[in-house]
This record gives structure tokens, C-alpha cells and sequence, in this order.
């Protein structure tokens, strides 16, 4: 494999190897793909990968979506796309292409992250947010639903508009319902001057302040009713919206959209 | 290298567009064009135009074919209690040439792709559903579906949809077999395949 790279080529191409999660796979030519990764080492990178579509290719099934790999990657400065040269699995998720359900977190995690991370920012808390959230929506038993206002909020507080309302005062809240402040995330009973109110009742708000600071191993199997997770997925999207505005993607929402109907 | 005739570059323009073509391959198509008899060209032109012209896509199965009914719809020789279902006309034609597959097909038109906007509604999806629900009465019923979608996360969504509309249905559904590649080498075949291919494992 065409790992080593000879010195005194006149581009000089670095190597990387990363743990890395697949963003998106598009075809490229009759034999290669492009690849958007969120690598832990460098951040979101466009790659090539050439001979991806042959069926005995050498990365086999590792540029699915939502795949977590470990790859070598040769970077050269200033060009768009670096080349992929090896992949293999850390974390194949399984189950989590099992249904539906998880599929669209799934997929709604990687287009956010996709949305709103620029290229080459590394940030390896961000990387291991996407890391955790995706294992626990392929080995969590049931409660997947709350892994989506999960991962919104906790992305938020990584990139530095996390909502900052106050535990003790959620925790203390009387009456039926309060008031997210969109603008800085405050959690109060009576709307701020120059403030963007969501109403919200008193339990969607300390849902919300649940998912915002507490462990994901906690957040996975915290109890909510239908009505008070409607209510935190409708908080969350607005507070998020409100800090990105067009960034907030909303392309997979809405074919999921159609996918859930004909049960009903 | 540069053809002195717009018209020679106007060719090497088009074939420049062809998948798996470089501008290097289209200089020599183009060449080799030049030189061909008038009547060769003709010819390949009239293939050409006839393809958009006289191509439409069979009302039952949506396949491309030159009659409606194509001709895999009208064979009597078929079974058509087995419908395979795949994303593209291309696919057609792959499963023909195992010659291992005499029921009919439903062609999709693509799979479902979130992350592109592509949903049930893009695709041939409410026509499959009506050709297993409500046959014409001189169909015989839909015994088996076949889904030969791609094993990517879009043919997993496609398949996990259409076999819930399937469901109030009696037909049986199934999915190709997902596993290692002939002639290749487990030593070298990656952790998610070979997951796929010990669940599909089969009886000796
Ligand atoms: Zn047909």
C-alpha cells in the first residue's frame, strides 16, 4: 500500500491517521468516491477514494454513513480533496442501521455536523460527542429519542452558544409553564426585556435542562412521555434556528417526515 | 494537443461528458470518428437520436424498453407471482446476465436518500405497493417481493419502508444476501461485511 511518500516530491504531503466518522459518500467516476469525514485529528476534511466502487474494493463497507473508521489519509496543503488510503472499522454500528428510528438520528446527527462544522477546524470534543452519541444510538435498547435534543444542545455548548439558563432556578420553577429565552438560554418565569420567548410547559423545560448538562449515559434512559419529548424536540430546533438560522438543516427532516406516515 | 476545427472540438466537448471519458480518450474518439465513412456515422447518430426517441418506460415495471409492456412484462414464460425490486434499469440488466432470475421486476427510479431530499415520493414506490395490493385481474397475485436495493444506508431505508407498506399484505419479503464478494478473502473482507455475511450464513 502506498503509504511512504518519497521526500523531495515538490508538493510535500503529510499523513494522517485519524479516527474518523463518515459524513457522506457520493460517487465519484465509474470507480471512486468522495467522501466528507469528521476526522478526531483534523476536523471536516473532503476525501478521495480511489477504486471505492470496484466490489472487492479495499475499504469494503467503511464509507457508509454514520461509520466510525480509523483512516490514512495523505494531506497536501491547499488542495480541496486529500486522498484516502486506508480505511478499517472502529465502530461498524450495526444495530443502528436496524431501523428507521435510529437511522434518522443517525442521519440527522451527521447532516447537522455536516451543516455547521467548516473545514479543517479541528475540535475533538465535538469529534467525540458524534463518537458517543452514534455507539449509544446503536447499543442503547430502547430509549434512542432522546439522543437527538441531546446531541443538539451538548454540539451547541461545544461551539460556544450553549443554552446558560441556571439548574437551581429550573429545578425551583412552580406553576405549569415557563420561558426559554431563545437568545441566551435562560430558563425564567416571566419573559427578559429584549428577549425571544418559547413558551414552554415546566416539564419540557427541565427535560431540556436534563439533556443540556446531564451524562449520556443518564440521558439514555431518562423516562419522558410523547408530549413532553414533542415539546423538547420543539424547544431544542427553535433554540437551535435561533443561533444558526439557514444553517440548520432540515432536508433529511423532511423525507423522515414522509416515511413515518403510512403506519399511522 | 488541440483539433484546428471547432466542430472537431465541439465532438471532443461531448464526449468529454460521458462517464469514464477524459478530454485524452475524447481527442481519440473524436479522431477515429474523423476517419470513419459518412455512412458508419449516420449510422451511429440515428442510434443515438432513436434512444430518446423511441425509449419509454414500461407502465408496469417502469424498466426502459421500445413497447409497452416490456418484453420481460409480456413473456408468458415468467413468473409473475415474483417481483424484484431494484433502484435502476442498470440493475435490469445485472441480475438478466446471472440468468439465474425468471420473475419479473419493478424499477424504482433510485433509493431513498435523506441526506439528499429524495423521498418516497421521487421514487416508483405507491406503484409498487398498488401492483401488490390491487393486481389487474388478468395478473396472477404477487407471491414474493424481492428488494435488490443497494446495501448502502439509502437501500437499508428503502428496504425498511417499503417491507413496512408491504406488511398488511400477504406477500412474503425478502432481501438479497449481504456477504463477502467471490474470490475475495475474509482475511481482507471489513468487520461490517463479514457481520452481514455470519448473519446470512446457510445450511450445508
Ligand atoms: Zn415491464
Amino acid at each position: 500500500m502506498n503509504v511512504g511518500y518519497p521526500h523531495n516530491t515538490m508538493a510535500k504531503s503529510n499523513i494522517l491517521h485519524s479516527d474518523a466518522i463518515v459524513l457522506r459518500s457520493i460517487d465519484y467516476s465509474e470507480t471512486s468516491r468522495i467522501v466528507t469525514l469528521y476526522t478526531r485529528e483534523g476536523g471536516k476534511m473532503g476525501v478521495i477514494a480511489r477504486g471505492a466502487r470496484a466490489s472487492k474494493s479495499r475499504f469494503g463497507s467503511t464509507l457508509e454513513p454514520m461509520a466510525h473508521i480509523s483512516a490514512i489519509i495523505h494531506c497536501k496543503p491547499g488542495r480541496d480533496l486529500q486522498t484516502l488510503s486506508e480505511a478499517s472499522h472502529v465502530n461498524t454500528h450495526d444495530e443502528l442501521r436496524s431501523s428507521l428510528l435510529r437511522m434518522e438520528t443517525g442521519i440527522r446527527v451527521i447532516e447537522l455536523v455536516s451543516s455547521l462544522m467548516q473545514s479543517d477546524q479541528r475540535n475533538e470534543q465535538v469529534f467525540s460527542l458524534i463518537a458517543a452519541t452514534l455507539t449509544a444510538l446503536d447499543k442503547a435498547p430502547g430509549r434512542t429519542s432522546n439522543l437527538w435534543p441531546f446531541f443538539q444542545l451538548r454540539l451547541a455548548t461545544l461551539l460556544g452558544f450553549g443554552p446558560a439558563f441556571d439548574g437551581d432556578l429550573v429545578k425551583g420553577l412552580t406553576g405549569e409553564a415557563a420561558i426559554l429565552d431563545l437568545r441566551s438560554g435562560h430558563i425564567t418565569i416571566s419573559a427578559e426585556p429584549d428577549g425571544v420567548s418559547h413558551q414552554a410547559s415546566r416539564s419540557v423545560l427541565r427535560a431540556f435542562a436534563v439533556l443540556a448538562r446531564a451524562d449520556l449515559s443518564d440521558v439514555v434512559r431518562m423516562e419522558m412521555d410523547a408530549q413532553t419529548s414533542s415539546g423538547v424536540g420543539a424547544a431544542v430546533a427553535a433554540y437551535l434556528k435561533y443561533h444558526v438560522e439557514e444553517s440548520y438543516p432540515s432536508r433529511s427532516a423532511r423525507v423522515f417526515a414522509q416515511l413515518s406516515t403510512p403506519e399511522s | 494537443m488541440q483539433f484546428s476545427s471547432e466542430s472537431v472540438e465541439a465532438l471532443v466537448d461531448q464526449f468529454a461528458r460521458l462517464p469514464g471519458i477524459g478530454r485524452k480518450t475524447a481527442r481519440r474518439l473524436a479522431a477515429f470518428i474523423l476517419k470513419l465513412p459518412k455512412a458508419e456515422v449516420a449510422q451511429m447518430a440515428d442510434a443515438l437520436i432513436a434512444v430518446k426517441e423511441k425509449v419509454i418506460s414500461c407502465t408496469t415495471c417502469f424498466n426502459v424498453t421500445d413497447h409497452d409492456p416490456c418484453p420481460i412484462c409480456a413473456s408468458e414464460r415468467r413468473d409473475h407471482e415474483t417481483v424484484c425490486v431494484v433502484e435502476e434499469p442498470g440493475d435490469v440488466m445485472a441480475i438478466e446476465r446471472t440468468q439465474g432470475y425468471s420473475g419479473i421486476y419493478h424499477v424504482l427510479g433510485g433509493a431513498i436518500s435523506p441526506l439528499d431530499g429524495i423521498g418516497p415520493e421521487d421514487l416508483r414506490i405507491k406503484e409498487l405497493i398498488a401492483r401488490a395490493a390491487n393486481p389487474a385481474e388478468s395478473d396472477p397475485i404477487i407471491g414474493e417481493v424481492i428488494l435488490a436495493v443497494n446495501p448502502s444506508v439509502e437501500g437499508d431505508t428503502t428496504a425498511y419502508y417499503i417491507s413496512q407498506l408491504l406488511a398488511p399484505f400477504e406477500v412474503k419479503v425478502t432481501r438479497l444476501a449481504r456477504g463477502i464478494p467471490i474470490g475475495s478473502d475474509l482475511e481482507f473482507t471489513d468487520e461490517a461485511t463479514l457481520t452481514r455475511a455470519l448473519l446470512a450464513r446457510v445450511s450445508m
